[in-house]
């Protein structure tokens, strides 16, 4: 969030290692503890949400919750006007500039970060 | 520990105490005020504003003439009124103009109604006077057509009456002229026997003469040529006077004759007719005789060696038969009857040929027997 | 039990000064416009106090863009607005002497890359909401907010909005409050505040033997080996404050404690 250019770029780049990663998902476990943490999280859907064919990912944990969200919404193929709404433990919803790594060290459950998703606010 | 926690707890509230002091209570009245000032700034600057405004509004209505913009304003306004209520008052007039005609036109109206109801009112007097009239001429009609039929009855009456007469008068005439044939026949008769009468004197003369002087025949043959000349000259004249010869004449000079002629016994006799037998009549050809009677019939009879044979009945009449007549031939037979018509009919099919209404009718009898008769 | 009124209200009187100067390439009238001063709490929010700054410049915005939304920015950095005012501050400011707060404000050209819109005060109140709610998700596993009612909810909200301390802290007492057995939350909720972004990890009031924790071991859990320096509210609370007290006491209204770590 700190420099818009360099951040969108990073975005992209991101996008396509947090891809390439998923396809040798068993790398994740030896490349906990270098710089860049990846955090592993589960998508469910929830409401009228569309259901992602691939419900585990793996991704960077300084990326915000809204770069998650912007993702998949690119993923599911959403119209630009419409909005999605992530959710932890059911309960809240995390702040957009919240990074992964936070919500995995303070939320996750079994080595996961769960993170609910709908089209309409759910969990006021 | 109780120190400790005194003296983190006393170090943040003095740390918090500072830094509002700092922070907060050094600005705080300084904004505040400040806050007042500009709101106060902007509130003048907006009256400000309002004031130049009004200011440039009362400048501009000042430099307009006629004593101030308020006036002048209110004149327009009065003006503007003003034409208003020309332009309403036109309207009014306008109005008020065409009410005038509208009434107008409704009286002309109403009078012409009038006039046609009047109209109407004669229309529907003349039709009643017509209809009266129309009654009255029918009433009239109807009293001529029964004037008429009375002078028609009366008419009629008269006809038959004369009619009556008429056949009354050519009876008589008939029994005139049979009388006269009979004279004649009478002084035919009697002529023959004065011939006979003058022959055999003649005779008795010669022979008187023949047996006794001549000379004195011959005088008495003279004196009695006299008197048969004289003799013969009386018959001829008397043959003559046939005509003239009167009742009396007959009755005095011929009685004998007549009583000679009257018949006293009835060869035949037989019931005709229901009622008054009116009429009789012999075929001229054959032995037949025509019968008419009160019962409107013509009925024909044979009669021959004392008896009575009907040959017909001829009906027809619608009054009962007061003559009957046969023609020259014997072919036809003429009825006349009390209806004012007579009728003829064949006698070999006894049909009713004519039937005429006869009015002046002298005689009922063929003209062709008429023309025998006399 | 956050019973220590006398702290609570320091806290909450924190105000700041703060001059309001709009972007002078923005001013389409001929006269430049005077800055708007204000007193802005600590803990409020800027779309909660700028509603009469914007009034005060949009006349002097050209036509166009006097619908788009404002944004506020200091130091060529635009202002977080989803952060407390006191955050911000204790951020970007690092010495009083700045005061007041020089303040740019900007209708034109909303950096979307950098920070996020807030198209009504709904989006405010949402976000506040959420944070509040996870706060108490650390402290009370979420039950004691979601067994709220919703004018609860409501009377938290006005009175951050209006500045009325005691309407607020009727309800939030309850937020505050631990459980009968514990006597101490379950975690702290709190945020620590890098150059490029906050850090929040699980944090236990006690450890195991049940001795209460500081400041010093969150600072040791949080930065082990390293030698900072924590800010909040404007100052530097002792090492030896404990963290329950701190949470209780030194919480912004979204019941966390948001720390700034200086190097």
């Amino acid at each position: 969030m700190s420099e818009d250019a360099s951040e969108n770029k990073g975005a992209a780049d991101s996008l396509q290692s947090f891809q390439s990663m998923n396809i040798n998902d068993g790398d994740q476990e030896n490349n906990q503890k270098s710089d860049k943490q990846k955090i592993d999280i589960l998508l469910k859907p929830t409401g009228n949400a569309p259901i992602m064919k691939k419900k585990k990912w793996t991704v960077e944990g300084d990326k915000p919750i809204s770069w998650i969200a912007e993702f998949m919404k690119r993923y599911m193929k959403l119209e630009p006007q419409e909005k999605l709404f992530l959710y932890v433990n059911q309960t809240f919803a995390p702040s957009p500039d919240q990074i992964m790594k936070n919500l995995y060290d303070c939320y996750s459950t079994e080595g996961k970060l769960v993170l609910h998703y709908c089209k309409t606010p759910a969990w006021g | 520990m109780a120190t400790a926690e005194v003296n983190w707890r006393e170090e943040i509230l003095t740390k918090l105490q500072k830094r509002n002091k700092i922070q907060t209570h050094c600005f705080q009245d300084l904004i505040a005020q400040h806050n007042k000032i500009f709101d106060n700034v902007n509130a003048l600057k907006h009256e400000n504003l309002q004031l130049s405004i009004q200011n440039e509004k009362l400048r501009v209505d000042g430099d307009r003439p006629a004593g101030g913009g308020g006036d002048s304003r209110l004149h327009e306004k009065i003006q503007i009124l003003e034409q208003k209520l020309l332009s309403q008052q036109e309207e009014l007039t306008e109005l008020h103009r065409r009410k005038g005609e509208n009434s107008q036109q409704i009286i002309d109206l109403n009078a012409k109604l009038q006039e046609k109801e009047k109209f109407l009112m004669a229309r529907d007097i003349s039709l009643a006077e017509n209809a009266a009239k129309i009654a009255s001429l029918q009433a009239e009609i109807a009293l001529f057509d029964r004037n008429n039929k009375e002078l028609n009855l009366l008419n009629e009456a008269l006809r038959d009456e004369h009619q009556a007469l008429h056949l009354a008068f050519t009876c008589l005439e008939d029994k005139m002229r049979k009388l006269q044939d009979e004279n004649r026949q009478l002084l035919d008769r009697l002529m023959k026997y004065k011939t006979k009468d003058a022959d055999r004197m003649n005779e008795e003369n010669e022979n008187f003469l023949n047996d006794g002087s001549k000379q004195l025949v011959r005088s008495t043959f003279g004196r009695f040529r006299k008197r048969f000349a004289k003799m013969q000259k009386e018959i001829e004249e008397a043959c003559r006077d046939t005509r003239g010869v009167s009742p009396e004449d007959l009755q005095e000079g011929y009685g004998p004759v007549c009583q000679s002629t009257i018949p006293t016994k009835a060869s035949v006799k037989f019931d005709a007719h229901d009622g008054e037998v009116n009429a009789v009549k012999w075929s001229p050809v054959d032995r037949l005789v025509a019968t008419g009677g009160a019962d409107r019939k013509v009925k024909l009879w044979e009669i021959s060696k004392g008896a009575c044979e009907s040959k017909g009945m001829l009906v027809g009449s619608n009054a009962g038969v007061m003559a009957v007549d046969f023609d020259a031939s014997g072919t036809m037979i003429l009825g006349a009857s009390n209806d004012y018509a007579s009728r003829v009919w064949t006698v070999a099919d006894q049909r009713l040929r004519v039937s005429f209404f006869v009015v002046m009718f002298e005689s009922i009898g063929f003209v062709s027997n008429a023309a025998h008769h006399s | 039990m956050a019973n220590d009124r006398e702290i609570l209200r320091e806290v909450w009187e924190g105000k700041l000064p703060i001059s309001f100067q709009l972007d002078p390439d923005e001013v389409v009238e001929l006269q430049q416009p005077d800055p708007f001063y204000l007193m802005v709490p600590r803990l409020s929010y800027f779309p909660l106090v700028t509603d009469k700054v914007r009034k005060h410049f949009l006349r002097y915005v050209a036509n166009d863009k006097q619908d788009r939304e404002m944004w506020l920015e200091y130091d060529g950095q635009p202002m977080k607005w989803h952060y407390p005012i006191g955050v911000l501050y204790d951020l970007l400011i690092t010495s009083d002497d700045q005061l007041p707060w020089n303040i740019t404000v900007h209708f034109d050209k909303f950096p979307e890359n950098q920070i996020y819109k807030f198209s009504n005060k709904e989006t405010v109140e949402s976000y506040f909401m959420a944070c509040l709610k996870e706060a108490d998700v650390l402290k009370h596993r979420g039950q004691i907010a979601s067994n709220m009612q919703k004018k609860d909810h409501n009377q938290l909200w006005l009175g951050l909005q209006n500045d009325k301390f005691d309407q607020f802290w009727a309800v939030n007492r309850k937020l505050m409050e631990v459980s009968q057995e514990q006597e101490h939350f379950k975690y702290i909720p709190f945020k620590c505040y890098l150059d490029d972004g906050y850090r929040q990890k699980l944090i236990k009031p006690v450890d195991e033997d049940g001795r209460r924790k500081t400041l010093q071991d969150l600072i040791n859990e949080m930065f082990p080996g390293k030698n900072v320096v924590i800010k909040t509210h404007g100052m530097i609370p002792p090492l030896e404050t404990p963290l329950q007290w701190m949470s209780e006491h030194l919480s912004y209204p979204d019941n966390f404690l948001h720390l700034c770590v200086q190097t």
